[in-house]
């Protein structure tokens, strides 16, 4: 009987990152907006995108989140080619863009609410009032949108992805609007989403805010400068 | 405190050889809008003159003479009803963005700003009503003295409810809108006394000594209201004036793009925002069901919609009175279709915001569906309602006048549904070369947008009132829902 065959160990299977973009590309008619980016972005991870205004850095988001087709590149979630139809990648990302509105008859609560229990959380009430009482919102929760100021509306809009279930955030500029405090309490709220395992993308001209909670920053301007 | 009229001579003064438009311009443009109000102005009056002498000829049986008769009466309140809830909207009396953040926080006479808007507003008030009437009397075929007895009173009517809008303004508007529900009220009586074949035939008024007393007394007392307004214009707050001068600005902008469904946006957003604050209602069951569910919250907190639709159900009764045979299902739908817009707000804002799609964890259909069950099924048992007029109108069984009632409700609802989700003018797309200018491929269809479908769902009705038409109707308003609500 010959001898049998060591089997060599298998190498540990690669995990793949939360978030993967390859050779992202974005023309608008005869413009390269974006051209060939790569990224990724891990579990308990924060990764800012940085750059002067017009650099794409909404492009990009808007492209990971859905809101756009890319030209070209690859987009992975867990691995998976992204398709931002499928209910399974909508419940893993949680998006705040600058484009956010809410219901005009319904109150602060109550949107909040809807979000968490559309997304079947069990103790809906109980996250929906811990986080009203986060973002300093427990005394407008029964005020109509419409009503709010604009830094009470990027709160709401804050909130609303906080209520819900998520792996990754993607943020376009959300210290828009935001006074000093809400700059520090989002700070610490990204480090506290890190903390706990959750993959955090940003656009931001907050350097404050990068500076607290980015691992990585990626400056887009400088790398499309590059590339041209 | 400063003076009005040095105010606007300093304006005069300032705009002296600056101006951008040269006389002969004006006189061109002045020209160009006298000559398509005339041609316009004489293009409706030969339709209602033509109308009229068409229904003079066809309306033989005793159900339309009565309906020819009373419907007059019901336009013409109409007519005043409408005036006094665009008066409402707008305020009535309102000042542009312009002039409420320059102005209105100077010294300045307020009451002297103000004054020329409220003439203004009187004065189309009263023009409004008064054309609405004579059209509506014209159709009815007044004799010429009864005519203008009818013309002169609405006219009056709606400068007194416009006048006495501006005077409770200060007081949040609190009496103009109990005046608008009874006025509402009375309408819808009057259609109700028509559906229910139980009123006397409404003679036209004649021109009797106490008829032009009345008119006379009418006008004192419309005249007394004005001037009361007038006395009370010092009392009007920034706040009482500023919001309908910020609405005026939105709703042009949307009616210059013909972009119907932002005009529905910014009414929607006008009406919520006089609001503070709500009691908010919490619980409810999860995933889509949430959506379903803040709809019956909505229904809770505005009621006045489903009142809408439910006394809309007089519409088609009235038409089964006027002896419209088979077109009852086609009015029927039509007033559900109108009647049922106001329920899909919700609809309409998961359509035009992109991120509230995008937040919740099910497919865009299923978000879509989820915010139309509530309208729909209240359009369901709207067509339900209308089952015995069907049945008079068309002769069906009572099994097959159910169905077709079904039908219209369905098609009510893929009209309304087709509206609320249509695309807004775009300009990025190839334009169409006209007089006007370049104009977007969908911007003509945005005028027809919701008639069309309306016409499609009744057409199987209209061409075979049956059962099978019903079915085919049905399938058809389905395929349209399913087809809207599932687009990307």
């Amino acid at each position: 009987m010959p001898p049998r065959k060591k089997k060599k160990p298998k190498p540990p299977p690669e995990v793949p990152p939360l978030l993967r973009v390859r050779g992202l590309r974005r023309r608008f008619g005869d413009i390269d907006v974006i051209t060939g980016l790569d990224l990724e972005v891990a579990a308990g991870e924060a990764v800012a995108l940085t750059g002067r205004n017009g650099a794409g850095k909404s492009t990009v988001l808007r492209c990971i989140t859905g809101a756009d087709k890319p030209t070209a590149g690859t987009i992975e979630l867990d691995g998976v080619a992204m398709d931002e139809r499928s209910p399974i990648v909508r419940s893993a990302l949680a998006v705040v863009m600058d484009d956010m509105d809410f219901f005009p008859d319904l109150s602060v609560v109550e949107h909040l609410d809807l979000f968490a229990k559309a997304h079947g959380i069990p103790d809906a009430e109980q996250i929906v009032d811990d986080v009203l009482h986060e973002v300093g919102l427990i005394p407008q929760s029964g005020q109509l949108p419409g009503t709010l100021s604009s830094g009470q509306r990027r709160r709401l809009a804050l909130a609303s992805a906080f209520v819900r279930p998520r792996r990754l955030l993607v943020l376009d500029e959300p210290e828009q609007r935001l006074d000093a405090a809400g700059l520090e309490w989002l700070a610490e709220r990204l480090k506290r989403e890190k903390a706990e395992g959750l993959g955090v993308l940003l656009a931001s001209h907050a350097a404050v805010l990068v500076e607290a909670v980015a691992d990585r920053v990626i400056d887009i301007g400088e790398i499309q400068g590059h590339a041209e | 405190m400063t003076q009005i009229r040095a105010l606007r001579s300093d304006i005069r003064h300032w705009r002296r050889g600056r101006a951008t438009a040269r006389f002969v311009d004006v006189l061109g443009d002045a020209y160009i809008a006298l000559f398509a109000t005339l041609m316009f102005g004489s293009m409706i009056v030969n339709v209602v003159v033509n109308v009229r002498r068409e229904a003079g000829v066809m309306c033989t049986s005793a159900g339309c003479h009565e309906a020819r008769t009373l419907m007059p009466w019901v336009i013409g309140l109409s007519g005043v009803v409408v005036v006094l809830a665009i008066a409402r909207l707008f305020g009535p009396i309102f000042v542009s963005p312009a002039v409420g953040s320059w102005l209105l926080p100077t010294p300045v006479d307020r009451a002297s700003v103000l004054r020329p808007r409220l003439i203004g507003t009187a004065f189309l008030a009263t023009v409004l009503g008064g054309l609405l009437a004579a059209g509506a009397s014209t159709l009815g075929g007044f004799p010429l003295a009864s005519l203008l007895a009818f013309t002169g009173s609405a006219a009056l009517l709606s400068l007194a409810v416009v006048s006495f809008a501006a005077l409770s303004q200060s007081r949040a508007g609190l009496g103009s809108r109990v005046l608008l529900w009874l006025l509402s009220l009375a309408v819808w009586a009057g259609l109700l006394v028509l559906a229910l074949k139980v009123g006397p035939v409404a003679s036209p008024p004649e021109l009797p000594t106490g008829w032009v007393i009345g008119l006379i007394a009418g006008a004192v007392a419309a005249l007394a209201i004005l001037v009361l307004a007038f006395r009370r214009l010092g009392r009007l707050g920034r706040h009482h004036i500023s919001p309908g001068g910020s609405l005026a600005p939105g709703l042009s902008g949307a009616l210059a793009t013909l972009d119907l469904a932002l005009v529905y946006d910014v009414l929607l957003a006008h009406r919520w925002h006089r609001h503070d604050a709500v009691r908010s209602r919490r619980g409810g069951p999860s995933g889509p069901k949430a959506l379903v569910w803040l709809d019956l919250v909505r229904l809770r907190r505005s009621p006045q919609t489903v009142i809408l639709l439910m006394a809309a159900v007089v519409v088609p009764y009235a038409a089964e009175t006027a002896g419209v045979g088979r077109v009852v299902v086609l009015i029927g739908g039509l007033a559900g279709f109108v009647a049922g817009l106001p329920l899909l707000s919700a609809l309409r804002v998961v359509t035009r915001t992109p991120s509230l799609l995008r937040a919740m964890p099910f497919p865009v259909a299923s978000t879509r569906m989820a915010t139309l069950a509530v309208p729909t099924g209240a359009m369901a048992l709207f067509g339900l309602a209308t089952f015995p007029a069907i049945h008079a109108s068309i002769n069906l069984t009572w099994t097959d006048s159910v169905i077709v009632s079904i039908a219209v409700g369905g098609a009510s609802a893929a009209a309304a549904v087709r509206w609320v989700t249509g695309r807004p003018p775009d300009y990025t797309r190839p334009l169409v070369s006209t007089p006007a200018g370049g104009v977007p491929t969908n911007l003509y269809g945005s005028v027809v947008r919701g008639f069309d479908v309306l016409l499609l769902t009744t057409a199987p009705l209209l061409i075979f009132p049956s059962a099978n038409g019903a079915l085919f109707s049905l399938v058809v308003s389905f395929g349209v829902l399913s087809y809207l609500t599932g687009r990307e």
